[in-house]
Parts: C-alpha cells; sequence; structure tokens
C-alpha cells in the first residue's frame, strides 16, 4: 500500500464518519424549534458538504487506481510526516501545555513559565546545555511577566506561589 | 543627621499607625484591605457597559482606598465573567457589574452554579429605558398607528431586537400579552444592526437603548415612539411612555454592582459606600453626563436590592408565560 | 474650507500630538508583534486615560496604536507563523514560508509597505468618499450579506486549489466550529456536548492560533526532536554558519520584486476598503478575499502558499486597507462596524462627541485634524517599522531550539490574556490538535478558518431572511445586489476553470 493512497482513504473516511456522525446527532439531538426554518440548518448543510467531499475523495481515488496514475493522487507536493516525531512532540507540547496551564492557575505564572519552558529547551533543543538551561527560562518567565502582568493587567487567579 | 532622624520617626509612627488599624479591623468585621479591586463585566470593550465601568474605576478608587481594574470577560455569553466572580476568594475585591440578562434571565433559562439569589446587588447605577423606534418615513408613528396597524395585519411587521429575551426583547414579548398583538421577531446581533436595517429600511421597527439613537433621532433620521419605562427618558423627553398610551406594560432594566452573596455584609456595605461617593464627585458626574452614562441619580445597597427582587419576579413571570405558550 | 484646513492642521499637527503618535504607533507595532495581543486590546486598556488628554492628543494616541497594531500582527506572522492579530492569519501562510527559505527582510519589508499603501488607500477613501459609500453598506440587509457571504464561500473553494474536494470538507468544519453555541434565532444552547464553557461559541482568537500556530509550532517541535535524537547536534561551527549564512544585505527587497508586488497590493487595498466598509465583515475576511483573488489574478499563481511576496503583500494590504473605510459607518451613521470601531466610538463619548451624522458637523475641526493624524499615522508607522525591521528580522533568525517554546508559551499566555478566559486556552490547545491532524491528512487551513468567519454572519443572514420572507426560499433572491453576487460568483468559477483549463 502506498502511503498517499492511505492517507487520502483515511481523510475520506474521517470526513464521511464526520459528516454521518453529524446528521445522527441531528436526528437524535434535541433542538429547540425555531421560526421556518429549523435550527439546523447551517449544521446540516455543512455535513451534506462533508459526505458530498468524502463521496469526491474516494471517487478520486477510484478513477487514479483504475488509471493507474496512483503517483499523481493528493495534493501536489505534500510534507511527508515523521509520524514518531510529531507524536513525541503533541505529547510533550500539547498535553505538557494542559499541565502547564492548570499550574498557571493554581500555582503561579511564573514559576509556572519557568519550569515549562526549561523541560520544553531541555526535550527539544538539539543543543541545549546546562548553561543555557539556567538562564533562557528564567529570561522568558521575566519577559512573560513583564508583558502580562505589568504591561497588559492579566487577571489571574491569586497564585499561590508567584 | 537631623533629616535622617525625622524619616526615622515617621517611619515608625507609620508602622505604628497600620499596625494600629490592622488591630482595629481585626477586632471588628472583615474589612476591605488594599489589594487592587477588580470591576468584572460579562461583555465586551467598548460597549456602554465599560464606559460605566470605567468612569466609577476613574473616580471610586480613591474612596475606597485602591486601584480599581476593569476586567471584560465576554467568553461563554458572559457566564465566563459571571464564574469568575462567583468563583473568586470572597473578600469583595472581585465585583461584578450588569444588567438582568445576565444574572436573572440567564440564570433562570441556562444550568448555572448559582442561583439568581447569590448574587447581591451593593449599587443601583441606573436604569436603562427600552425604547421602541421606526424609520422616520415609515407610515408608523406612534404607538397607536403601530398597535392599529398589527391588529388589522396581525404578523407583517417585522420588528428588530438583539437576542432573544434579552432586555429589549422581554417588553415586547409583554406588550403583546397585554395587546394580543403579533409581530415577527428578528433577533440580531445587537442595537447596531438592529439600527443599521431600520435606517436601511429592512426592518418595521425595532428596541434599542436611548443613548444609542439619540443622534439619529435628534437628526430626524430615526423617530422613537415608546418608551417602556414609568417616565420619561431623560435624553429622549419628547418621547411618550407606553404607560401614557395606555398599555400598562413598563419594563426599565436596572445596571447594578454586584458582589457574590458570600462576600461578608460589611464588606458589601464598605464597597457600596465607597462606589457611591466616588460617583458623587464632580468629575464623575461630568464624565458621565458626556457620556450619557445616566449615572445621576445612583442609589445604594437597600434601593439596589430591591431593585432586584422586583426585578426578578417580573423576568421569571415573562419567562414563565413564554414557557406555557 | 481653507481656514478650516489651516485650524485642523495646526491641531493635528501640535508637537505634543506629534508625539503620541509615536508612542501609540511603537506601542502597537510591539504589542501587535505578540501573539494574541492586539491594537484593539491595548486601545480599550487605554480608554479611561482618553478622559485626561486632549481630544487631538487621545485619537493620536489610538490612532497610532491601532496602526502599529495591525502592521505589528504580521511581525508575528512572518517571523514564528504565529498570526499576532486575526487579519495577520493571511499574512502567516506565506510570509512564514519566505521566512523559512531566509528571506525574512525581504517578507517583513513587503508587508510593512503594503499595509502602508493600503491603510493610505483606505484613509482616502474615508476622507474623500465616506458618505456616499456608507450609503451602499447601508443598502445591504440579510438577503445581501447572504449573498456576499455564499460569494465568499465560493471564493475559498476557488482558492484550494487542485484539492477542491478537501478545501470544501475544511470549509465545512470551519462552519461547524463556529456552530458550536448559542443559536443566534432561538437563543438555544447547541453542539456543546454538555460544556457549560462552550455555551458562548469558540472565540476567534483561539482558533485561529490554534489552527495556524500551534500547530505549526508543534511540527517544528517534531523536526527539533528528530534533529535532537540523531544527534545531528549544531555544533558551535554549525551555529555560526546559521547566523551567518543569514546575510542580510542580501535579503534585501529589490526595486523590482517591489513593483511585482504592486498589483497585489492594490487588489488588497480595493478589496480591504470595501470588505472594512461593510459592517461586521471584519479584518480577516478581507485579508483572505484579497489573498485568493491576488493569486487567480497573479502571474505566478503557483508561488501562493509557498512563500510568494504577493500573497504576502495582498494579504497585508488587505488587512490594513479595513483600517480606515471601517470607520465609514461609524462617521456616517455611528455604526460601528468593527470591535476597533466600537472602541473608537467609545473614545468620542468619552471626549464628549457623539459619532453619528452630525458628528462631522459639531465638530469639523477635530475630525478634519483626525483625518490628518489618519494619514500622517502612517508615515509614523513606515518609518518606525522600517526603523525597527532589520531587529525583526534577526530575532527571526534566533536559535529554533529556543524561539519555539517561548513562542509556544508566548500564545498560551497571550491567548489567555486576549479575554482573560480560561476555555480559550483548552479551545487554543484542541484547534492546535485539530490543525495537526488535519495537516497530517494533507488538508488545507485556510478555507477552514475563513469557514469559521463567515459561517456564523452566513447563518444569521440566511435565516433572518428566510424570517422577513416567511419561509420562502424565494426571497434570497428578491434583490439586485444578492443577484449581483451570485452572478459574479457564477462567472468567477466560469473564469477560473477556464484559466486553469487553459494553462493545462
Amino acid at each position: 500500500m502506498n502511503h498517499t493512497l492511505v492517507k487520502e482513504l483515511l481523510a475520506a473516511v474521517v470526513v464521511l464518519s464526520l459528516g454521518i456522525a453529524g446528521l445522527i446527532h441531528i436526528q437524535l439531538g434535541a433542538w429547540r424549534p425555531a421560526p421556518l426554518v429549523p435550527s439546523y440548518i447551517m449544521p446540516q448543510t455543512a455535513y451534506y458538504f462533508l459526505i458530498a467531499s468524502g463521496v469526491w475523495i474516494l471517487g478520486a481515488i477510484g478513477i487514479f487506481t483504475a488509471r493507474k496514475r496512483l503517483a499523481n493522487l493528493g495534493t501536489p507536493n505534500a510534507e511527508q510526516h515523521d509520524l514518531v516525531a510529531v507524536g513525541m512532540s503533541v505529547s510533550v507540547m500539547l498535553i505538557g501545555a494542559v499541565f502547564y496551564f492548570l499550574s498557571v492557575l493554581n500555582i503561579g505564572l511564573v514559576v509556572s513559565t519557568v519550569v515549562f519552558n526549561a523541560i520544553l529547551v531541555a526535550v527539544l533543543a538539539p543543543n541545549a546545555s546546562l548553561k543555557t538551561l539556567a538562564t533562557v527560562p528564567p529570561l522568558v518567565g521575566i519577559v512573560v511577566w513583564l508583558l502580562f502582568v505589568k504591561l497588559i493587567g492579566m487577571t489571574l487567579p491569586t497564585p499561590l506561589l508567584f | 543627621m537631623q533629616i535622617k532622624r525625622a524619616k526615622i520617626a515617621t517611619a515608625v509612627s507609620a508602622a505604628f499607625l497600620t499596625c494600629a488599624a490592622g488591630l482595629a479591623t481585626a477586632d471588628s468585621s472583615p474589612s476591605l484591605g488594599n489589594d487592587p479591586i477588580r470591576i468584572v463585566m460579562p461583555y465586551g470593550a467598548g460597549g456602554s457597559t465599560d464606559i460605566t465601568a470605567r468612569i466609577i474605576a476613574a473616580n471610586a478608587a480613591e474612596h475606597c482606598g485602591t486601584r480599581i481594574d476593569v476586567v471584560s470577560m465576554p467568553g461563554a455569553g458572559g457566564m465566563e465573567g459571571l464564574q469568575f466572580v462567583a468563583d473568586a476568594t470572597p473578600n469583595g475585591h472581585t465585583i461584578l457589574m450588569a444588567d438582568y440578562s445576565a444574572t436573572i434571565t440567564q440564570t433562570l433559562t441556562e444550568e448555572t452554579d448559582w442561583e439568581v439569589e447569590d448574587w447581591s446587588p451593593i449599587v443601583h447605577l441606573t436604569d436603562w429605558k427600552p425604547t421602541v423606534y421606526v424609520k422616520a418615513d415609515h407610515e408608523i408613528q406612534s404607538i397607536e398607528e403601530w398597535i392599529e396597524l398589527a391588529e388589522a395585519q396581525p404578523n407583517s411587521l417585522v420588528f428588530g431586537h438583539a437576542d432573544p429575551l434579552s432586555l429589549v426583547h422581554l417588553p415586547l414579548v409583554m406588550l403583546e400579552m397585554e395587546t394580543g398583538i403579533q409581530n415577527v421577531h428578528l433577533p440580531t446581533t445587537g442595537g447596531g444592526e438592529t439600527r443599521t436595517m431600520i435606517l436601511g429600511g429592512h426592518i418595521d421597527l425595532g428596541m434599542t437603548l436611548p443613548p444609542s439613537i439619540v443622534s439619529n433621532v435628534n437628526s430626524g433620521e430615526v423617530t422613537a415612539i415608546g418608551v417602556f419605562a414609568e417616565e420619561r427618558s431623560d435624553v429622549l423627553p419628547d418621547v411618550p411612555t407606553f404607560k401614557e398610551a395606555g398599555y400598562d406594560v413598563s419594563f426599565e432594566a436596572p445596571l447594578l454592582v454586584y458582589t457574590y452573596s458570600s462576600v461578608p455584609e460589611s464588606i458589601q456595605q464598605e464597597l457600596s459606600e465607597c462606589i457611591m461617593k466616588g460617583l458623587e464627585t464632580d468629575t464623575a458626574q461630568t464624565m458621565s453626563a458626556q457620556a450619557s452614562a445616566g449615572l445621576n441619580n445612583v442609589q445604594g445597597l437597600e434601593s439596589a436590592q430591591a431593585i432586584y427582587r422586583d426585578t426578578t419576579a417580573r423576568v421569571s413571570e415573562v419567562l414563565a408565560a413564554i414557557n406555557e405558550e | 474650507m481653507l481656514d478650516l484646513i489651516i485650524q485642523a492642521s495646526q491641531l493635528a499637527f501640535h508637537p505634543y500630538v506629534l508625539m503620541y503618535v509615536f508612542l501609540g504607533v511603537l506601542l502597537g507595532i510591539t504589542l501587535g508583534a505578540i501573539p494574541g495581543l492586539s491594537g484593539d486590546m491595548a486601545i480599550a486598556l487605554l480608554l479611561p486615560f482618553v478622559f485626561f488628554l486632549e481630544p487631538a492628543m487621545a485619537m493620536g494616541l489610538l490612532v497610532g496604536i491601532y496602526k502599529g497594531g495591525l502592521f505589528g500582527g504580521s511581525i508575528s506572522a512572518i517571523s514564528f507563523g504565529v498570526p499576532g492579530t486575526p487579519g495577520a492569519a493571511a499574512t502567516s501562510i506565506d510570509g512564514y514560508q519566505a521566512k523559512l527559505k531566509g528571506k525574512p527582510s525581504k517578507a517583513l519589508h513587503t508587508a510593512l509597505y503594503s499595509s502602508v499603501i493600503g491603510d493610505t488607500t483606505s484613509d482616502l477613501v474615508l476622507i474623500f468618499i465616506a458618505v456616499p459609500l456608507a450609503a451602499i453598506a447601508l443598502t445591504f440587509g440579510p438577503i445581501e450579506f447572504f449573498a456576499l457571504y455564499a460569494f465568499s464561500l465560493i471564493l475559498i473553494a476557488a482558492l484550494s486549489q487542485g484539492v477542491v474536494a478537501k478545501g470544501l470538507a475544511v470549509a465545512a468544519i470551519g462552519i461547524l466550529l463556529a456552530m458550536i453555541g448559542r443559536d443566534p434565532i432561538t437563543g438555544a444552547v447547541r453542539m456543546t456536548f454538555g460544556i457549560p464553557g462552550l455555551a458562548g461559541g469558540l472565540s476567534l482568537i483561539p482558533v485561529l492560533i490554534g489552527i495556524f500556530a500551534i500547530s505549526e509550532v508543534v511540527f517544528q517541535g517534531a523536526k527539533l526532536w528528530r534533529r535532537k535524537v540523531d544527534k545531528i547536534m549544531d555544533d558551535v561551527a554549525n551555529q555560526a554558519s546559521l547566523l551567518q549564512g543569514y546575510d542580510i544585505s542580501k535579503d534585501k527587497l529589490t526595486w523590482a520584486e517591489f513593483k511585482f508586488t504592486l498589483k497585489a497590493t492594490y487588489i488588497g487595498a480595493a478589496v480591504g476598503t470595501f470588505i472594512g466598509a461593510l459592517p461586521g465583515a471584519g479584518q480577516s475576511l478581507a485579508a483572505f478575499m484579497s489573498y485568493g483573488l491576488a493569486q487567480r489574478f497573479s502571474k505566478r499563481p503557483e508561488d501562493f502558499g509557498k512563500g510568494s511576496l504577493e500573497g504576502i503583500a495582498s494579504a497585508e494590504s488587505g488587512n490594513s486597507a479595513t483600517a480606515g473605510s471601517t470607520f465609514i459607518p461609524l462617521f456616517a451613521f455611528g455604526i460601528p462596524g468593527s470591535a476597533t470601531a466600537a472602541l473608537f466610538g467609545a473614545a468620542f463619548i468619552l471626549m464628549g462627541m457623539t459619532p453619528g451624522p452630525s458628528l462631522l458637523s459639531d465638530n469639523t475641526e477635530i475630525i478634519y485634524a483626525l483625518f490628518f493624524t489618519l494619514i500622517f499615522a502612517n508615515l509614523v508607522n513606515l518609518v518606525l517599522g522600517k526603523l525597527l525591521l532589520p531587529y525583526y528580522s534577526r530575532i527571526a533568525m534566533i536559535q529554533p531550539g529556543y524561539m519555539i517554546p517561548a513562542v509556544f508559551i508566548l500564545a498560551i499566555i497571550g491567548t489567555y490574556a486576549a479575554n482573560n478566559s480560561t476555555m480559550d486556552v483548552w479551545v487554543l490547545l484542541f484547534a492546535g490538535l485539530l490543525g495537526i491532524t488535519l495537516k497530517l491528512l494533507s488538508f488545507p487551513l485556510a478555507p477552514l478558518v475563513l469557514g469559521f468567519i463567515i459561517g456564523p454572519g452566513a447563518e444569521r443572514a440566511l435565516r433572518q431572511s428566510m424570517i422577513m420572507g416567511g419561509g420562502d426560499w424565494w426571497v434570497l433572491v428578491k434583490s439586485p445586489i444578492a443577484i449581483g453576487f451570485y452572478i459574479a460568483a457564477f462567472v468567477l468559477i466560469l473564469l477560473f476553470t477556464l484559466a486553469l483549463r487553459a494553462k493545462k
């Protein structure tokens, strides 16, 4: 199986299932009656579009396979992604961000920022050294504090630490 | 040397004074500290509530003894602002400024973590008077003409208002219940869009608050035909109330400052007094007059709580009537 | 008349006023360059000070912040792929690609020049034809607005070249995201899946930054991690070459390049001015529409999305060209057409001037002074921007290992600060995840954002039209302006198809 083919099939499946799930949600969900046009008119149209484009992508796969021109399938010059690295970075950055922001709310902006920045630099920067780890994160913490607390006056719950 | 000694003396006496002050307050009921106060308003920046909040911030600060910041939290239809105030430490440093749609209507119609009674109004800033208006060259130019036409041809007139169940929609529902007329209700994004549609001739009638149409009324582009209030509006003195026209419908919207009910009553009292003091100053009154904020008759705790109870009763009544339909 | 101009210019060119304009532009550029922060926010924060300033000075400060903020938004869009303001999202598509190709200075200069040209055009239009143009905008009712939105949606589909099916699917996802929250007609909460924080819908800033910036930053993080694991360490020599390899003298925008982007700039200026004058349409719609049109009329449409200077020019000029015209409805009718106009309206009120038809006749001098200030602030923006750019393009070349984490944190906190909203941060991270998934499946992202922006307006306009028309679908074609839009859409599709055929 060719890489692009898998990707295109997956795209079609995602789009189709979103569309179908949405239509089921419209059937089953509680929608407050609205005057003249139902309140799900826009979502419904969007789901139809999703299903139509899913069918379209599948059709394109079919045609290209039949004509044996699979190489032309998909987006021209699409980037190939390193799935392992993306998975790694999603878990460190996105999941890390959830914990980071929770700790900003509960522990304190500056402490959390310095720690989270240090973790990110340590994991991601190809040439992180102890020296940069000691200087860069505190600097980022200070900048964030100056900008958002001093200049903007951002509203945060009263912090536990700093 | 002399100067230095003087300095030390001042410092020492200052320290004593603060200690004494601290002891004094520790003895009696809890009071307001020196941390900044935040006025949360559950609306976007730039609206008329924003201006009012900033007038408070600029004038009440010295009387409340600390800085006052205005925080705009329009998230989740304003619910995020209410949530923030409800979750804050109950020391009176996070207060809310809102009309009744946020604290009463939404609390009654949506699932929220609080009840209507959980909000303690402390200052009654002003009353907004919902006003019905039409384009100047429209065939309807008075309350009577509107009711007549609507009775002759039900559902032929399109009436633009902001969000459904908002303070510029409920009075229309009440009037329809009172008179039995029927109009096409057209929700818009707010006063601005309603006015564009009126001026462009896309809809027949609209409802808004007086300050936002004063200039259009004075320039003769639109005609304000009636006010849902006990008395005429100060900025539109020529416009009759619906009561004068013989329809017993009046629904003024009080703009209130609230604390969450868990805030100690002594602090509520203190806040109420210092905000009132700030708003009674000449600067505050000049600012208010300039911005048509209507802060010339600010009322304290008792009045605020009375009007809040009253408004709650009326809103529940209208909502119950709507649900029966 | 001459007296008036002299008096107004004395007001506008008072040394203090000039100082405030400088201060405003400087603040605006700096704040706008931070992801999530915009000039609007700074204006809101400064509103109370308006009480204490002379009107001309206050106007100078606010206008300066506004204009600086518009351009500042493109700095972070180009340097880090993070649009600083919603309007800069279209700029980030090509701007960031250009920066990755080692041309940050060219990209930033193109952005600066097109921004100033677009802005100036828009200001001139405001000054000279404010009243007639506002009259056109006013004739737009729900029916016409729906036609405009449908027209824009068709343009989006045409924009996603080659993969129209995927473009449509993504636009539909964008519309669906925008449907979350309160139903505009009944007020009922819908599609929130029981999460109370979603009752007010998703805000624009977290969705934009999540889709465009978080996804990009995470992909950059992935690349960094791979290099670290594979021990492709940037040794000292390598590091030095990275900084030395970037030669700012080679990265100068040439006159020929500048001239080549002019067409795109003019398209952006025209589109932006028009869209800006329509109440509620907004900067991001203007930027994306200019981008789409410029691509269609470009001699090198294949470069778009790969660092095309034309792409930057069209998006940035479209974005900035809303700056003047957004005041047209405010000045002529007292109707704020955008958040910025609403803030200026509030400032007018604080200074005792009521926005509306009588604004100009009651306050002629100060409004003419404001006109001068609007134009003058563009000059200041040009000069300050030009002076600051070398520093900004150098910042853009800082080691990604340190830059990516910092930008990621700035995006998170900046998003929170914009509305003081915890929910916005969770939406930001969710949108980032969605952007990553869609990118992995090679979906284009721009149509999603456009669908998200115009979805609510299109729905409202559609349902308002239906209510006004009593449920008859024919009401949608009962307006000549609407029919004009539908015909224009049809003609454009035909033209695009023919042009594509001819190319193949």
